[in-house]
């Protein structure tokens, strides 16, 4: 039981804040007697279909000679038709602006569905060859195809999904595994990230100026700035002791130019990964100076400078919550 | 904790509930905004974004000052390394009350990282005072784990973390396992910290801080339990081996504590399950259901019932399946309820709900191709699929 929260309803419907009714709900929630699981629902769903989707990839990984790839291929399609069905059969009518999700299990069955089509089709590329020596294209047809999923049913997961399959075409990882971006050899990988980041914030700024999926602007915009400046951190930390000057310099200059918008848009979250990206890069030149006790009152001191720059932003921001 | 932070507290969790309502649709913005002039809290909010900034400002500049300190004055000993330490945490301590005491902004993020930055210092201090008295191993770790458990307490009650009351059921535990009969010894501990932390959270007016406190403490006293009656733990002989001396001989588990552990792990979580749903205890619940996926864990470990990909399939289909006919019977009840339970939303559980699917999303996305050159007109050399876990090539 919540004590401190039953006084308080009950001394809000005293001074009338509250009506009756609200204070009764309010106060059975505080006392214990209601209980959402909502979330547990949620997370039972997440992990369900997490483990569905992980079971498909091993049975592909490990039945390809016993079943055979018609069978394998055949299987696969035709649970991921069943996903969608049931997505088409409960979908609401398509909108440019937000639309809230018919069904709990809307999302889940829909993400399934799509992660399906994505399994099925890198399986029967594999095995039919169909793009011959353009295999990674079909990296890019996935993308695609759930992008096209993603605006008609307004899944930010779905596109995420395709955020991810095409960077992946362009042989960039959006998860932490992708630590090849820190790779000494691997500038290539980087100058993709950058390429597509910037693309993603394009993307990003296009929704928001056309009004057209507004809502999915900060998804390119965060994952878009989380590759570009990712890739200009990977790139001032890979020269192994020596400083690349190009990175380092890529580093300053965007990272002052999202801290710079950011502030002027008052958007939090870009202006947390550019001052991230900013320190990150101010690290890796102090460690390059060769300071040694010096480099600690270095750190010690930008440490408390960007908290001061922090402190004084956040005042123009004035966020809440 | 002072007068006026308990104050401030309960002030916080009042408007984190009327926000949480208001996001869930229960009152209007009038009502919301009437709760929020009616009680006035003692600063405002940094978002989320700002406090994890500032705390890693905050707990770097903290981290490379004392480096400053260890080789200004050039410490290498010991008991110079163990008392500026201890100087240090007391400093941090303080601190860590000005900032909670005078501050503008409530929480800013920097008492989270003073603070953890001075229970921290504390421990090593005693650690490394310890070790420079050359007490052995054994008992100089016997000394450290009640400091340590001391301090993360005093931390918790002082300044309302509830990790630390965390941290310091930890390091109790640990104490308990260093003694001959270390399982019993857990457990025995285990049961009464759960056992008072359950009669403290039933009988006593905490704060919110104090009172998700007491409940952390609870919730991993109970995990601990489960942690020595689990069936791999003990045929592994994990507690037993954190309090063995180097070159003793590992322990082995008999066939009665097999037998005990067995049923342990089947009957355990089922309990947990029970006690939950009956005290409609989310966090009992929560814990019942993850150590029962842990039992059948468990089981898939030692009796081979079906191939993974069987399991993962078929455990995913049932999990999700359950889900759904859970919703659609909680929703089909009076009021959307049934026994007090809804599926309905009653905070602003919104935000989480909308975060997971993404989560899922980019844990399951494809691996990227790999980049370096390849000749014009190279074969295709195989995709991947799969994901958490299960990701591939072919």
């Amino acid at each position: 039981m919540n004590r401190s929260l039953l006084e308080a309803v009950d001394r809000l419907r005293a001074r009338g804040v509250l009506t009756d009714a609200q204070a009764s709900f309010f106060g059975r929630i505080a006392r214990g007697d209601l209980v959402s699981v909502r979330l547990e629902l949620h997370i039972a769903l997440w992990i369900g279909v997490t483990m569905i989707a992980g079971g498909a990839g091993l049975l592909v990984k490990e039945h390809l000679e016993q079943l055979g790839p018609v069978t394998i291929g055949a299987g696969i399609a035709l649970a991921a038709a069943l996903c969608l069905w049931y997505v088409a059969r409960s979908a609401p009518p398509f909108s440019w602006g937000p639309v809230a999700s018919p069904t709990l299990a809307f999302d889940y069955v829909l993400l399934l569905g799509v992660l399906l089509i994505g399994t099925d089709l890198a399986y029967l590329e594999t095995q039919f060859r169909l793009l011959g020596s353009n295999w990674p294209y079909h990296l890019l047809l996935l993308a695609l195809i759930q992008f096209a999923f993603a605006f008609r049913h307004d899944s930010r997961a779905v596109l995420s999904l395709a955020l991810a399959s095409f960077a992946a075409w362009r042989g960039v990882a959006l998860s932490f595994a992708g630590t090849e971006l820190f790779a000494r050899h691997e500038a290539a990988i980087r100058v993709n990230a950058l390429v597509v980041g910037a693309l993603f914030i394009a993307a990003g700024i296009l929704v928001e100026r056309t009004g057209r999926k507004a809502h999915f602007e900060p998804a390119f915009g965060n994952l878009g700035l989380l590759l570009l400046l990712g890739a200009a951190v990977a790139g001032a930390y890979a020269g192994y002791g020596h400083l690349d000057l190009v990175w380092f310099t890529t580093l300053a200059a965007l990272s002052a130019a999202t801290v710079t918008l950011a502030y002027r848009s008052r958007r939090s979250d870009y202006f947390a990964q550019g001052v991230i990206a900013a320190y990150l890069g101010f690290m890796r030149l102090a460690t390059t100076l060769h300071l040694e006790t010096g480099l600690f009152y270095l750190v010690s001191a930008g440490s408390f400078g960007v908290l001061f720059l922090i402190l004084w932003a956040h005042k123009r921001f004035k966020e809440e919550l | 904790m002072k007068p006026a932070w308990h104050a401030a507290d309960r002030t916080a969790e009042l408007l984190a509930a009327a926000r949480g309502w208001r996001a869930a649709g229960l009152i209007d913005e009038a009502t919301s905004g009437a709760i929020a002039a009616d009680h006035v809290a003692t600063g405002p909010r940094l978002g989320s974004v700002w406090r994890i900034l500032v705390f890693i400002c905050v707990a770097i500049g903290g981290t490379t000052a004392t480096t400053i300190i260890f080789i200004s004055f050039g410490l290498r000993n010991g008991t110079g390394v163990g008392l500026t330490l201890l100087l240090s945490g007391l400093a941090l301590a303080a601190i860590t009350d000005v900032l909670l005491e005078r501050c503008s902004f409530q929480p800013t993020g920097a008492e989270a990282a003073t603070s953890l930055l001075a229970a921290g210092y504390l421990c090593a201090a005693a650690f490394a005072l310890l070790d420079d008295l050359h007490l052995g191993e054994r008992l100089t770790l016997h000394l450290t784990y009640p400091w340590c458990a001391a301090v993360f307490a005093l931390a918790a009650w002082r300044w309302g973390f509830r990790l630390y009351a965390g941290a310091a059921t930890v390091f109790a535990l640990l104490l308990a396992a260093q003694f001959p009969g270390a399982r019993p010894a857990w457990i025995a501990v285990a049961a009464l910290l759960a056992a008072w932390s359950s009669v403290l959270g039933a009988t006593r007016d905490l704060s919110p801080s104090h009172r998700g406190g007491v409940e952390l403490v609870r919730i991993v006293a109970l995990a601990a339990i489960y942690a020595a009656v689990n069936y791999y733990s003990v045929d592994k002989g994990w507690l037993e081996e954190i309090g063995r001396l180097v070159g003793a001989p590992h322990q082995r588990a008999g066939d009665l504590s097999l037998l005990l552990a067995g049923l342990g792990s089947a009957l355990y979580p089922l309990a947990l399950l029970a006690w939950g749903l009956r005290s409609r205890d989310r966090a009992l619940i929560d814990l019942g259901i993850v150590t029962a996926a842990l039992s059948l864990t468990t089981i898939r470990f030692y009796i081979h019932v079906a191939p993974l990909w069987v399991i993962l399939t078929a455990s995913g289909a049932l999990l999700a399946g359950t889900s759904l006919l859970l919703e659609r019977w909680l929703r089909a009840g009076r009021d959307g309820e049934r026994r007090g339970y809804t599926a309905a939303p009653l905070y602003d559980e919104g935000r989480r709900e909308r975060l997971l699917p993404v989560a899922a999303a980019l844990a399951l996305a494809p691996s990227p191709r790999i980049l370096p050159a390849e000749p014009p007109g190279a074969p295709g050399r195989g995709g991947t699929f799969g994901g958490g876990g299960a990701t591939g090539t072919f």
